[in-house]
């Protein structure tokens, strides 16, 4: 079920004033809820035996699943039974994501490989139906069973599990939320007085209008036409498609989490944030702080660190050995050797690089992903390079208006040649290819002449407005929303919807008619 | 039973006699009960039903015929004819024609009928066997469009037509559109304002994927139905003949793509039965219309729907995982069949290389007695 259409305003008019009702009920709230995240799931999804909601019954047995698995990495007896368990949990989720995103893909690797060498392999690839939402439950799975190896979480109760797995506002596409905020709330009673609710009226109409009004319409107007077919297009045509793809991009993500955490807030839950003004970054670390903010912790804490993060190098015959000559690391009561700065800092860029890459075929499988990665991958550690240099110096950055200004620019720059390599489904089926990408930066260089039709000042001001949304201060609509707040209901329902009028003229009536899927959904 | 605690712990109205203590505002902001909360999100759906009112109906009528469309229509009917009556609508109308918009919410279920004869129709352009030949200085001109299954085939077309002699005038594909509902998107008053516009030569046209239900606007504005029956048939060819015939009247010519197999058998029976019709309305009006059958296209060697086709003895990937549409693979098969079929009619290769604007005959010969297609 999409956010933005009649049938999800009617099934959530449904919900939340039942949620409420059932609220003071736990064990009726839970079961409901679930029931009704099931029911959001399944509308419409392909059916198993003709009536069996596929993807409802994958998230089932995924959660059931790693549910046994975290109580028996609980119940292990010593570190390595619990490594062990750990192992299995963590091997079974990738084998279930590899074969849902990455299995065709590496068949097709093989088969091509094969029909290189003029071997005919006859394979062919699977017929496999990309369920919605696999990446981010499958994430939220394995933080839980990671968590309890790691003894930062207890087992909860396999339906608490389930709710917190399954929870329609996140369910689709994020943001990706750990056990450890998640369950609390559950436990906790909610204090029905006391709804932020105008902050989350202000998130779901500004999440509607980023994907309705800006995001759809950039994705009519210009990059679905473009990106595509890029040698039918000239230089500025393409550059602009491309500064379109990355508001576009922003727009119906970070849109899709504010609804969510909107829902969620009418429903009496906190959900992180996933989105900071991502396009005012200064570097691309900072980026990496502001964009998907759930997806970088999880790679931080999950991937990163246990990587060694920035703090260890891996020195065969040696074990882990920490940074510089004064710091030991204890690994299991024991203290392990110490590595010379230079050697820790190359693990740090190797590390940097491997989380960007598995960052980016956590997208989906192919080279374009892994390219993708890999240049903010190189981004990052050209970042850590300089920093480390101007450390070594003891030089300061240079922190004037213009040299802020500048650094954003270039930034968002790197940030836009990246998104030339990430590929996303553009209408029916189409998405750019892998050499669609080289061939947009062939003709950005080469392809001055001719007209650019499809750059209008409706195109232009929407990329203007999407990114200059981002420089608002965050303290602008403040002073609104207090005001907001204070208004009586009956003004506040006519506010929304007025709201609910512009939105749906804006976005050509696109709220009652066939709404574009958001982006994320594909991963 | 909730206890009297659980019971006020919901948010809904308090028993009279009670105080509510003031809450803390959560910064700065007025924090709101779970009761007042349900109210706003109600009201708020409420006023922006009405408001919309006009195109929710539209979306309503828009959908697939069944009980969801019956329950939609129903209900919004009257929330229409109160939004219109009472002028709730009358900001709406305002704000589409302010943006562009202005009558976007209309329902135009207009088709039109075939000529009587249609192989007899005055301004063919059959009277020559001489082919017109396309050249630098006077190119052809060609736009494509259709449901759907026209978009990935016309973006490879738009890449692989020879730019030299084809004068593209644009890829039109919209999805969950056909002929069946012109109430959803009329592409027989589209087309017609399109080709009046572009002036296109050719005009390559793919429908029928999502034809396979009941006809809304049929004869005296009702719905014929259910798909194959005998009065179906006869309306079906009703519009593909008069669609064909509105666009063949200025002496254009069109490649009407059939529909592919697809994986369903069910409903690769349906389209079989679309595409009959299509062979047979074409076939009644040669060397204006030219029927691209696709099944042998995208079959197997045993004649079989198949998501992988060898070429140059690689299995491949043509088919998108619905089973429907096309990969980019698939979609380049489709387009080089319709590119081929152009050739057959249009000479794209002989004039490719002419240095001056006097070259052979370069308009089809209809151009001399039909001034509307003379190029603009």
């Amino acid at each position: 079920m999409l956010f933005p259409t009649v049938t999800f305003a009617i099934f959530f008019a449904v919900v939340l004033p039942l949620s409420w009702i059932l609220m003071p009920h736990p064990a009726r709230w839970k079961v409901f809820i679930l029931g009704a995240s099931f029911v959001f799931l399944a509308y419409p999804s392909p059916m198993l035996f003709g009536f069996v909601p596929t993807f409802v019954l994958l998230l089932v047995a995924s959660s059931v699943g790693n549910w046994v698995l975290g109580s028996m990495v609980y119940a292990a007896n010593g570190p390595r039974a619990r490594r062990i368990m750990l192992s299995i949990a963590v091997g079974a989720n990738l084998c279930v994501l590899g074969y849902f995103k990455y299995f065709n893909f590496f068949l097709t690797q093989i088969r091509s490989s094969l029909s290189s060498v003029g071997i005919d392999s006859g394979i062919s690839t699977l017929n496999i139906i990309l369920p919605i939402a696999i990446s981010f439950f499958t994430f939220q799975c394995m933080s839980y069973v990671i968590d309890i190896y790691r003894k930062d979480l207890e087992p909860v109760k396999l339906l608490e599990f389930m709710v917190y797995v399954a929870f329609f506002p996140h369910l689709i596409a994020g943001p990706i939320v750990r056990a450890s905020e998640f369950v609390p709330q559950l436990r906790t009673r909610h204090d029905p007085r006391r709804i932020d609710a105008s902050r989350a009226f202000a998130l779901i109409v500004g999440g509607l209008i980023k994907k309705l009004v800006i995001a759809d319409f950039l994705g009519r107007a210009i990059v679905k036409e473009v990106l595509p077919n890029p040698g039918q297009h000239n230089a500025i045509t393409l550059i602009v498609a491309v500064y379109a793809y990355a508001v576009q991009i922003y727009c119906d993500f970070s849109g899709y989490t504010d609804i969510a955490i909107g829902l969620a807030l009418l429903l009496g839950f906190r959900f992180p944030q996933n989105f900071d003004r991502p396009y005012t970054s200064e570097n691309i670390q900072d980026f990496w702080r502001r964009w998907h903010m759930t997806l970088s912790r999880w790679l931080r804490d999950y991937l990163y660190i246990p990587l060694g993060g920035n703090r260890r190098a891996f020195i065969p015959g040696k074990g882990w050995a920490s940074a510089g000559t004064s710091e030991s690391v204890t690994e299991g009561g024991v203290t392990v050797a110490t590595a010379p700065e230079t050697t820790t800092k190359w693990f740090v860029y190797g590390n940097l690089m491997i989380v960007m890459l598995l960052g980016g075929l956590w997208h989906g499988a192919g080279w374009s992903f892994a390219v993708w990665g890999a240049i903010h991958g190189a981004a990052l550690i050209v970042h850590h390079v300089r920093a480390d240099k101007r450390r070594a110096k003891g030089v300061a950055q240079a922190d004037t208006v213009w040299h802020r200004s500048l650094r954003r620019v270039l930034t968002f720059q790197i940030v836009c040649f990246a998104w030339i390599f990430f590929p996303t489904r553009m209408g029916d089926n189409v998405s750019p290819t892998f050499s669609d990408s080289f061939t947009i930066l062939w003709r950005m260089l080469t392809a001055w002449g001719g007209n650019a039709p499809l750059v209008k000042t409706s195109v232009l001001l929407a990329i203007t407005v999407g990114i200059g949304m981002q420089y608002i201060p965050r303290n602008f609509g403040k002073v609104a929303l207090v005001r907001m707040s204070k208004l009586a209901p009956v003004a506040q329902a006519a506010v929304l919807g007025v709201a609910l009028l512009i939105i749906s003229v804006l976005a050509g009536g696109a709220l009652e008619g066939r709404v574009p899927d958001f982006i994320y959904f594909a991963f | 039973m909730p206890t009297p605690t659980e019971a006020s712990s919901t948010g809904l109205p308090q028993p009279a006699g009670r105080t509510a203590r003031p809450l803390p505002p959560i910064e700065g902001r007025k924090p709101m009960a779970a009761g007042h909360v349900i109210l706003v999100v109600l009201l708020a759906l409420i006023i922006g039903t009405f408001l919309n009112a006009p195109g929710l109906y539209k979306t309503a009528r828009n959908q697939r015929p069944g009980w969801q469309r019956n329950v939609a229509v129903v209900t919004m009917t009257p929330v229409k004819w109160i939004s219109v009556h009472l002028g709730i609508s009358l900001p709406r109308e305002f704000l589409q024609e302010a943006t562009g918009q202005a009558g976007a919410d209309k329902i135009n279920t207009f088709v039109p009928a075939p000529a009587a004869d249609p192989s007899a129709g005055g301004l063919s352009p059959t009277t020559t066997t001489v082919k017109p030949v396309a050249t630098p200085y006077n190119k052809m001109r060609v736009w494509v469009a259709g449901d759907s299954l026209a978009i990935t085939p016309g973006q490879v077309f738009e890449s692989q037509v020879d730019n030299q002699v084809t004068d593209l005038r644009g890829v039109d594909g919209r999805v969950s559109t056909g002929l069946a509902r012109p109430d959803v998107f009329n592409w027989f008053a589209h087309i017609k304002s399109e080709t009046a516009r572009l002036n296109p030569q050719v005009v390559v046209l793919t429908f029928g994927a999502n034809d396979d239900q009941s006809l809304v606007g049929g004869p005296g504005g009702k719905t014929v139905g259910p798909f194959g029956s005998e009065a179906w048939k006869t309306e079906y060819r009703r519009r593909v003949g008069g669609l064909m015939d509105q666009v063949t009247a200025e002496g254009r010519r069109v490649v009407w793509t059939g529909v592919p197999v697809v994986r369903n058998d069910e409903r690769a029976a349906r389209y079989a039965e679309m595409n009959a019709i299509y062979k047979d309305e074409a076939a009644k009006r040669p060397d204006q219309v030219y029927f691209l059958d696709t099944w042998p296209l995208l079959t197997d060697a045993s004649g079989a729907y198949a998501d992988d086709l060898v070429i140059n003895g690689a299995p491949l990937r043509v088919r998108a995982p619905d089973g429907i549409h096309f990969t980019r693979l698939g979609g380049q098969i489709i387009a080089d069949a319709q590119l081929r079929m152009i050739n057959g009619f249009w000479d794209l290769v002989s004039g490719r290389n002419a240095t001056t604007t006097v070259a052979p005959p370069t308009a089809p010969a209809t151009t001399a007695v039909t001034p509307s297609s003379k190029p603009k």
